[in-house]
């Protein structure tokens, strides 16, 4: 899949696996890079502009092993910023589907 | 890559795109290695399975709000940069005029021994001496001439690195430090205790003739004075 067409996708599915729980940086990375093929490490840039754009929050949590761990947090702007996106999407994929599925030919 | 070299790349892309708080990042990827490796994996697989250090700087500046200061900084720092300019600029011609008089003394010195071995005197100007002090003044300025010599050749290697300093740092100074520190000259990084030994004993070798030059020249003349009774200063 380009990478292009996943980066503004990314936002989206990162917001909703923090929609119901904080995550470790590298947990949520993993994850998403099981469900989505992408690189490692492109999750981090995006994680720190949705910082910066005060979608999610950081806070430090002790482990029993080692140094505090950075977690993710959604905050009620990135719930909202969430909700309208992922509306969005499915306008947007609604559409699209439309529009391209009377020439796509399923191979059988 | 293994695990430093990957994040000194990634570092030294950051700081090219003049992101904030690289360390803040870097440490997040060292996370990122250390997890990596407690399942097993080897930092060149790692490495290999991150997304190139240039992408992922691009990423981050993609990420950042434009800083509005970032042209008024630039200036400023060219202004503060141009004063320091002018001021290196005249310090950096007295400390090269400084090495070519080395040169020329070393020279001098050099031409007025042979002249004194060889009884050339050159357009009069060398006093009256009897042979013997002329040939041991000879003998003991020829070692002294090769010590300036030396001394020039030193002193040369060091200002010349002393200016590459300098314009690293200017370098650095308008592009955000992102220029590593130079290497230090091979010669000097060279300078051995033999090195150092021959200068020290060229040293004594030039102070002891000279003492016996200067007493038997006043044994000769039965007067501390020498250039008195051989009217050299009329």
């Amino acid at each position: 899949m380009d990478i292009q067409y996943k980066k503004g996708v990314l936002k989206l599915c990162l917001l909703s696996l923090l929609y119901k729980k904080d995550w470790y940086g590298y947990d949520i990375s993993e994850e998403l890079s099981k469900l989505i093929e992408i690189s490692d490490g492109t999750v981090y840039p995006i994680l720190r502009k949705m910082k910066s754009e005060g979608l999610v929050s950081i806070y430090l949590s002790e482990v029993s092993n080692g140094p505090p761990r950075k977690y993710y947090k959604i905050t009620n702007l990135g719930k909202n910023e969430f909700q309208k996106r992922a509306k969005e999407w499915f306008t947007f994929s609604e559409l699209v589907k439309n529009l391209i599925k009377e020439n796509y030919h399923e191979s059988k | 890559m293994n695990q430093n070299e990957y994040l000194e790349k990634l570092r030294e892309e950051l700081k090219r795109k003049h992101v904030k708080d690289i360390e803040d990042i870097i440490e997040e990827y060292q996370e990122h290695f250390k997890c990596k490796i407690q399942i097993g994996e080897t930092e060149e697989e790692i490495a290999n399975k991150l997304a190139k250090p240039s992408i992922l700087a691009e990423e981050y500046y993609m990420g950042q709000e434009t800083n509005p200061n970032i042209k008024f900084q630039k200036v400023t720092t060219s202004i503060g940069v141009g004063f320091i300019d002018i001021i290196m600029f005249m310090f950096i011609i007295i400390i090269f005029a400084c090495v070519i008089v080395f040169g020329i003394f070393s020279l001098s010195l050099m031409v007025l021994s042979i002249s004194l071995l060889t009884n050339i005197n050159i357009a009069g100007l060398i006093p009256y001496m009897p042979y013997y002090g002329k040939l041991l003044s000879s003998i003991a300025i020829f070692p002294f001439s090769i010590l300036w010599g030396i001394g020039t050749f030193y002193s040369y290697i060091y200002s010349e690195q002393w200016v590459r300093i300098y314009f690293r740092w200017r370098k650095n100074m308008m592009n955000y430090g992102i220029y590593p520190k130079l290497q230090h000259n091979h010669v000097i990084c060279k300078l051995p205790n033999q090195k150092i030994k021959k200068v020290v004993i060229n040293l004594l070798i030039v102070f002891g003739l000279f003492s016996f030059i200067y007493m038997l020249t006043m044994m000769a003349v039965g007067g501390i004075e020498f250039w008195h009774k051989w009217d050299w200063f009329q």
